[in-house]
C-alpha cells in the first residue's frame, strides 16, 4: 500500500490510529506491528514471510552478538551472517537481473532472472543492517523483545520509502514513547504538508516530463528538453520528499520521532552541500556503515578518493539496478572529489546566487544520466538541452509552458526557503503568528480535501521508488 | 494555544478521515455512473489465490475510488483545480471559453484507407447513385477557439484528405463551409459531442439540393424545445457545468409530410413505433438518444410522402437528428448502423432497392471506425 490511496487514508489509517490509541501501553507495539505488516501485505502478501524470516535472523544475530561480547569469532560470523542475508536478500530481489543481464551480455550466455520484486526492501535491508552493525561495533544495547524487533523493523510509515531510520534513531521511542494529542497534531501538519507535494506537486510535475520523456528525443526543442528535465527534478524532490514528510508525520502520530530527511536540496551552493541536504538518512548510512569503515578521510588523500569513489557508485547502484546508476553516484562522486580536492578556493570566490545555480544545473545534467537507462539516450537528451537538433523553441513547447507556468511558478517557489523564511518573519509579529496558527487546522483541511479529489479520480499516482 | 489548535488539526483531520471512510462503506453503491457515462468497479472477490496475488487488494483499491462517497463532486472539484492551475483540458477534452471540444489525435491512416477502399468498392459494385457526408464535429468548426498552441489534430484537412480519396462516381455533400459560417449559432452541443437540430438542419438544407429536391424552409418548422438541461459524452469526461445545459430541439414541420411508421430491428426482434422521437430519453441522461431512440443495427421509416423515391442511409450517430429533416422527401428510408452489423451488409438490404444511398459519419468518428469496412 502506498500513503497516497484511498484505502490508506480513508480506512487503514484511520482504524490503525483508532486501534492504536484505544490499545493499552503494553499492546501498542503488537497493535503497530500487526497494522504494519497488514500494510506490507497489501500489495505483496508473499513477502510478509521474507520479511518476517529476515527480522529473526537479524534479531538472534544481535542476542548472539549481545551473549558473545567478548568472542570476536562469533561475533564475526554473526554479523556476517546478517550482513550475507541482507544483501543476499537485495540481491535476489534487486540486482538478480541486472546480475544475470551482465553475465549474459558478457558471455553471451541466456540465463534467465527471477524477476522477483519487493517493495521497500532496499530500505528495511539497510534499517536492519544499521542494527547489527551498530551491535557489533557497541554503539547500540541489544533488543531482547523479538515483537519490539519486529515493530521496527516494520513500521509502516517508513517501510516502502524511507526515511531510513537506523536503530539508534528509535532505540528509545521503541519502548518507552510520549504518545500526545498535541505532538499528532503536529505530525498532522507534516503528513498532509507531504501529501500535498506528493499529490498536487510531484503527480502533475510528473506528467510534464512523462511527456517529454516519452517523445523522440530527436525532435525535442531546447526548451522543452529543460523543461522536461526541470520537471523531472520538482517531480523526484516533492515525490521523495512528500513521502518522508508523510512517514515524519505518521511517526509523529505514533509517538515516534524520525529523522528529517530532506531540507530545501536545491538551494545548495555545492555539490557536497546537496548531498548532505538530499536523502539525508542514506547519506548518513552509507558515511557511518562504508565511508568510515573504509577509513573514510583519515588515510592519506588516495584512499581518500578511493573511498569516495566506492561510496559514491554504492550509494548511485542502490538507486537502481543498472549501468547508468552506477554512472550517476560515480558523476556525483568525481564532482565531490573535484570540489573538495581541485577547486576549494575558487567556489568560495564565486557570488551565492551562482553557486545555487551551478549546483542545480549539475544536479539536472545528473537527473538525465538518472532518468535514462541507456546511455545513449542520455546522451541524446543532454545534445537536445544544448540544441543539437536545432530547435530552440516551437508550438509544443509553448503550449508546456502555458499551461504548466503556475505549477512550475509553485514548485520552484517551495523548493526555495522562501516559504520558510515568510514563516519565520510572521511568527516574529505576534497577531500575525496567532492568524497563522489558527488558520493552519482550515488550510490543513482544504489541502486534504483538495488532494482527495485527485486521488478519488485515480489518475496518474505513479510509485517512483519501485527501483530503490 | 498552539497546542489546542493542534489537538484541533488531529481531532479534525481524524474525524473526517473516519467519516468519510465510514460513509462511503455503508451508502449504497451504484453499478453505473450516469454523469460519468461508466460502469464502475465491482467489489472484488476474496480467494486465496486473488489475496497472495494482490488482485484482491488492487481491486479493492479501484472499488474504494469508485465508489467513495460523492464520487462525482470530487471530480468537479479536480477538474476546477486543474482549470485553476493553468490546464486547458481535462481527461482529454479541452474546455474552452464557449463550450467543450474533445482533442483529436492524428487518426490511423492504414485504418481509414481500409474503410475509404470498402466505401469506393461498394459503390462500384452497385448501380444506386451514392452520396457520402462527412460532417464535421464541434472540434472541426471551432478550432480556433483552442489556444494556438493546444495540440490537436486538424479535422478539416482530414476531411478534405478522405473526400480526395473516394471515387468520382461517389458524390461528397461537403457542408463545412456551410456549418463554419454558421458558428455564431447554436448548431453544436457545448456538453456533447453531437450537433444540434439545427446543425443537422444547415447540413440538410445545403444536401438535399444535391439530392435532387427542394428544402423545407426554415419558417415552415415549429420549433419545440423539449429539454434544456443536456449534459451529454463530453461532460462525462470533465464534469464541468460551466457552459449549463445544452437545448434539445425538435423540428416539427406539422403542415408537411408525416412519418408512417418507425419499425425497429435491434437485432433480435422487430419493434414498431409511430414516432421518430423517443421521448423518455429526455428524463435519462443521454438526451440526445431521444432521436430514433438510440442507435440500432436497421430502422426501417415509411412517410405518406409521394415522391416515390427511397433511400438507403448507413450512418452513425450523427444521422440520428438529421433523419426527421429526410423524411419530407422520401417515402422510404433504411437507417443502417455498420456498428451492429457484423455480417455482410447484402444479407440485411440491397441497395438496388433503393432510388439512392447516403453515407453519413461524423469525421471524429469515421477517422477511428472500423466497422463501416464490412459494408462490401
Amino acid at each position: 500500500m502506498v500513503f497516497s490511496c484511498i484505502p490508506f487514508l480513508y480506512f487503514f489509517l484511520p482504524i490503525t490510529l483508532i486501534v492504536y490509541y484505544l490499545s493499552p501501553r503494553k499492546l501498542k507495539n503488537l497493535a503497530l506491528t500487526v497494522a504494519s505488516l497488514i500494510f506490507f501485505a497489501w500489495g505483496e502478501p508473499k513477502y510478509v514471510f521474507i520479511l518476517l524470516i529476515s527480522s529473526a535472523i537479524d534479531y538472534s544475530a544481535g542476542i548472539v552478538l549481545d551473549i558473545y561480547r567478548d568472542n570476536k569469532k562469533i561475533r564475526i560470523a554473526a554479523l556476517l551472517t546478517s550482513l550475507l542475508m541482507n544483501l543476499g536478500l537485495l540481491s535476489l530481489f534487486k540486482y538478480s537481473g541486472f546480475f544475470i543481464d551482465t553475465v549474459n551480455s558478457i558471455f553471451g550466455s541466456s540465463f534467465k532472472a527471477p524477476g522477483l520484486e519487493m517493495i521497500g526492501i532496499s530500505f528495511f535491508t539497510f534499517q536492519t543492517m544499521s542494527y547489527t552493525i551498530d551491535m557489533y561495533m557497541g554503539n547500540i544495547k541489544v533488543q531482547k523483545n523479538p515483537l519490539d524487533f519486529l515493530c521496527y523493523i516494520s513500521m509502516f510509515p517508513q517501510i516502502v520509502a524511507g526515511p531510513i531510520v537506523r536503530y539508534e534513531d528509535v532505540q528509545n521511542d521503541i519502548s518507552k514513547r510520549s504518545l500526545s494529542l498535541s505532538k499528532a497534531g503536529e505530525g498532522v501538519g507534516d503528513f498532509i504538508k507531504g501529501l500535498s507535494k506528493k499529490v498536487l506537486l510531484a503527480n502533475n510535475i510528473g506528467l510534464l516530463w512523462d511527456e517529454i520523456k516519452l517523445s523522440e528525443i530527436s525532435e525535442l526543442s531546447v526548451v522543452s528538453a529543460w523543461l522536461g528535465i526541470i520537471a523531472f527534478s520538482f517531480q523526484i524532490y516533492y515525490d521523495f520528499s512528500g513521502y518522508s514528510d508523510m512517514a515524519v508525520g505518521l511517526g509523529k502520530m505514533l509517538g515516534f520521532t524520525f529523522p528529517k530527511n530532506f531540507d530545501h536540496p536545491y538551494t545548495s551552493k555545492s555539490i557536497s552541500e546537496f548531498w548532505r541536504r538530499w536523502h539525508i538518512t542514506l547519506g548518513t548510512w552509507f558515511r557511518m556503515y562504508v565511508y568510515i569503515p573504509l577509513g573514510g578521510n583519515r588515510k592519506g588523500k588516495t584512499r581518500t578518493i578511493i573511498n569516495l569513489l566506492v561510496v559514491w557508485s554504492l550509494t548511485g547502484f542502490w538507486h537502481g539496478a543498472s549501468w547508468n546508476f552506477i554512472l550517476w553516484g560515480l558523476y556525483f562522486g568525481i564532482l565531490i572529489i573535484l570540489e573538495r580536492f581541485v577547486v576549494p578556493n575558487v567556489i568560495e570566490k564565486i557570488p551565492k546566487l551562482l553557486r545555487v545555480v551551478y549546483t542545480y544545473v549539475l544536479v539536472l545534467f545528473g537527473w538525465v544520466l538518472f532518468e535514462f537507462e541507456s546511455l545513449k539516450n542520455a546522451w541524446a537528451y543532454f545534445c537536445a538541452m544544448f540544441g543539437a537538433n536545432r530547435i530552440f523553441i516551437d508550438a509544443q513547447s509553448i503550449y508546456r509552458l502555458r499551461i504548466y507556468a503556475v505549477m512550475l511558478i509553485v514548485c520552484f517557489v517551495f523548493s526555495t526557503a522562501a516559504y520558510s523564511y515568510v514563516m519565520q518573519r510572521i511568527r516574529s509579529t505576534k497577531k500575525l503568528a496567532a492568524c497563522v496558527s489558527i488558520s493552519a487546522p482550515l488550510v490543513q483541511m482544504a489541502l486534504l480535501i483538495i488532494c482527495t479529489a485527485y486521488l478519488v479520480n485515480n489518475v496518474y499516482n505513479p510509485f517512483l521508488y519501485f527501483r530503490f | 494555544m498552539e497546542k489546542i489548535i493542534k489537538r484541533l488539526s488531529m481531532l479534525l483531520f481524524l474525524g473526517f478521515l473516519l467519516t468519510m471512510g465510514i460513509i462511503t462503506l455503508v451508502s449504497p453503491k451504484e453499478e453505473f455512473s450516469d454523469v460519468e457515462n461508466r460502469t464502475l468497479a465491482a467489489k472484488p472477490e476474496l480467494s486465496l489465490e486473488s489475496y497472495f496475488d494482490a488482485s484482491y487488494s488492487k481491486g479493492l483499491e479501484q472499488f474504494m475510488c469508485d465508489h467513495f462517497y460523492k464520487r462525482s463532486d470530487w471530480i468537479k472539484l479536480m477538474t476546477h483545480m486543474e482549470l485553476f492551475s493553468g490546464k486547458l483540458e481535462v481527461n482529454g477534452v479541452y474546455i474552452t471559453e464557449n463550450r467543450h471540444i474533445e482533442r483529436l489525435s492524428e487518426p490511423d491512416f492504414d485504418v481509414v484507407d481500409e474503410t475509404i477502399d470498402a466505401i469506393n468498392e461498394y459503390a462500384s459494385e452497385i448501380s444506386t447513385p451514392v452520396y457520402f457526408m462527412l460532417a464535421p464535429s464541434s472540434a472541426g468548426i471551432y478550432a480556433d477557439e483552442l489556444d494556438a498552441n493546444a495540440p490537436q489534430y486538424n479535422q478539416e484537412s482530414f476531411i478534405d484528405y478522405v473526400y480526395a480519396n473516394v471515387d468520382d462516381n461517389i458524390r461528397v455533400l461537403d457542408i463545412f463551409m456551410t456549418l463554419k459560417s454558421a458558428d455564431e449559432e447554436y448548431i453544436y452541443y457545448k456538453n456533447d459531442h453531437h450537433w444540434t437540430s439545427l446543425g443537422a438542419y444547415y447540413a440538410y438544407y445545403y444536401a438535399i439540393s444535391k439530392l435532387g429536391f427542394t428544402p423545407v424552409s426554415f419558417s415552415q418548422y415549429n420549433i419545440e424545445r423539449v429539454s434544456s438541461s443536456f449534459y451529454g459524452s463530453l461532460y462525462s469526461e470533465t464534469l464541468y457545468e460551466g457552459f449549463g445545459g445544452d437545448y434539445v430541439d425538435i423540428f416539427n414541420c406539422d403542415s408537411g409530410i408525416q412519418v408512417k411508421s418507425v419499425s425497429v430491428n435491434d437485432g433480435i426482434k422487430l419493434k414498431e413505433y409511430d414516432s421518430l422521437y423517443f421521448r423518455e430519453f429526455l428524463e435519462k441522461k443521454d438526451k440526445y438518444s431521444m432521436f430514433l431512440g438510440g442507435n440500432f443495427p436497421i430502422v426501417d421509416i415509411e412517410t405518406d410522402a409521394q415522391s416515390g423515391k427511397s433511400l438507403l442511409l448507413i450512418k452513425d450517430s450523427y444521422a440520428n437528428c438529421f433523419v426527421p429533416f429526410l423524411t419530407q422527401h422520401y417515402s422510404k428510408i433504411t437507417v443502417v448502423d455498420m456498428r451492429y452489423i457484423n455480417i455482410g451488409l447484402e444479407n440485411f438490404v440491397s441497395a438496388d432497392d433503393y432510388s439512392q444511398v447516403l453515407l453519413l459519419y461524423n469525421a471524429s468518428g469515421f477517422a477511428n471506425d472500423t466497422d463501416l469496412k464490412k459494408i462490401t
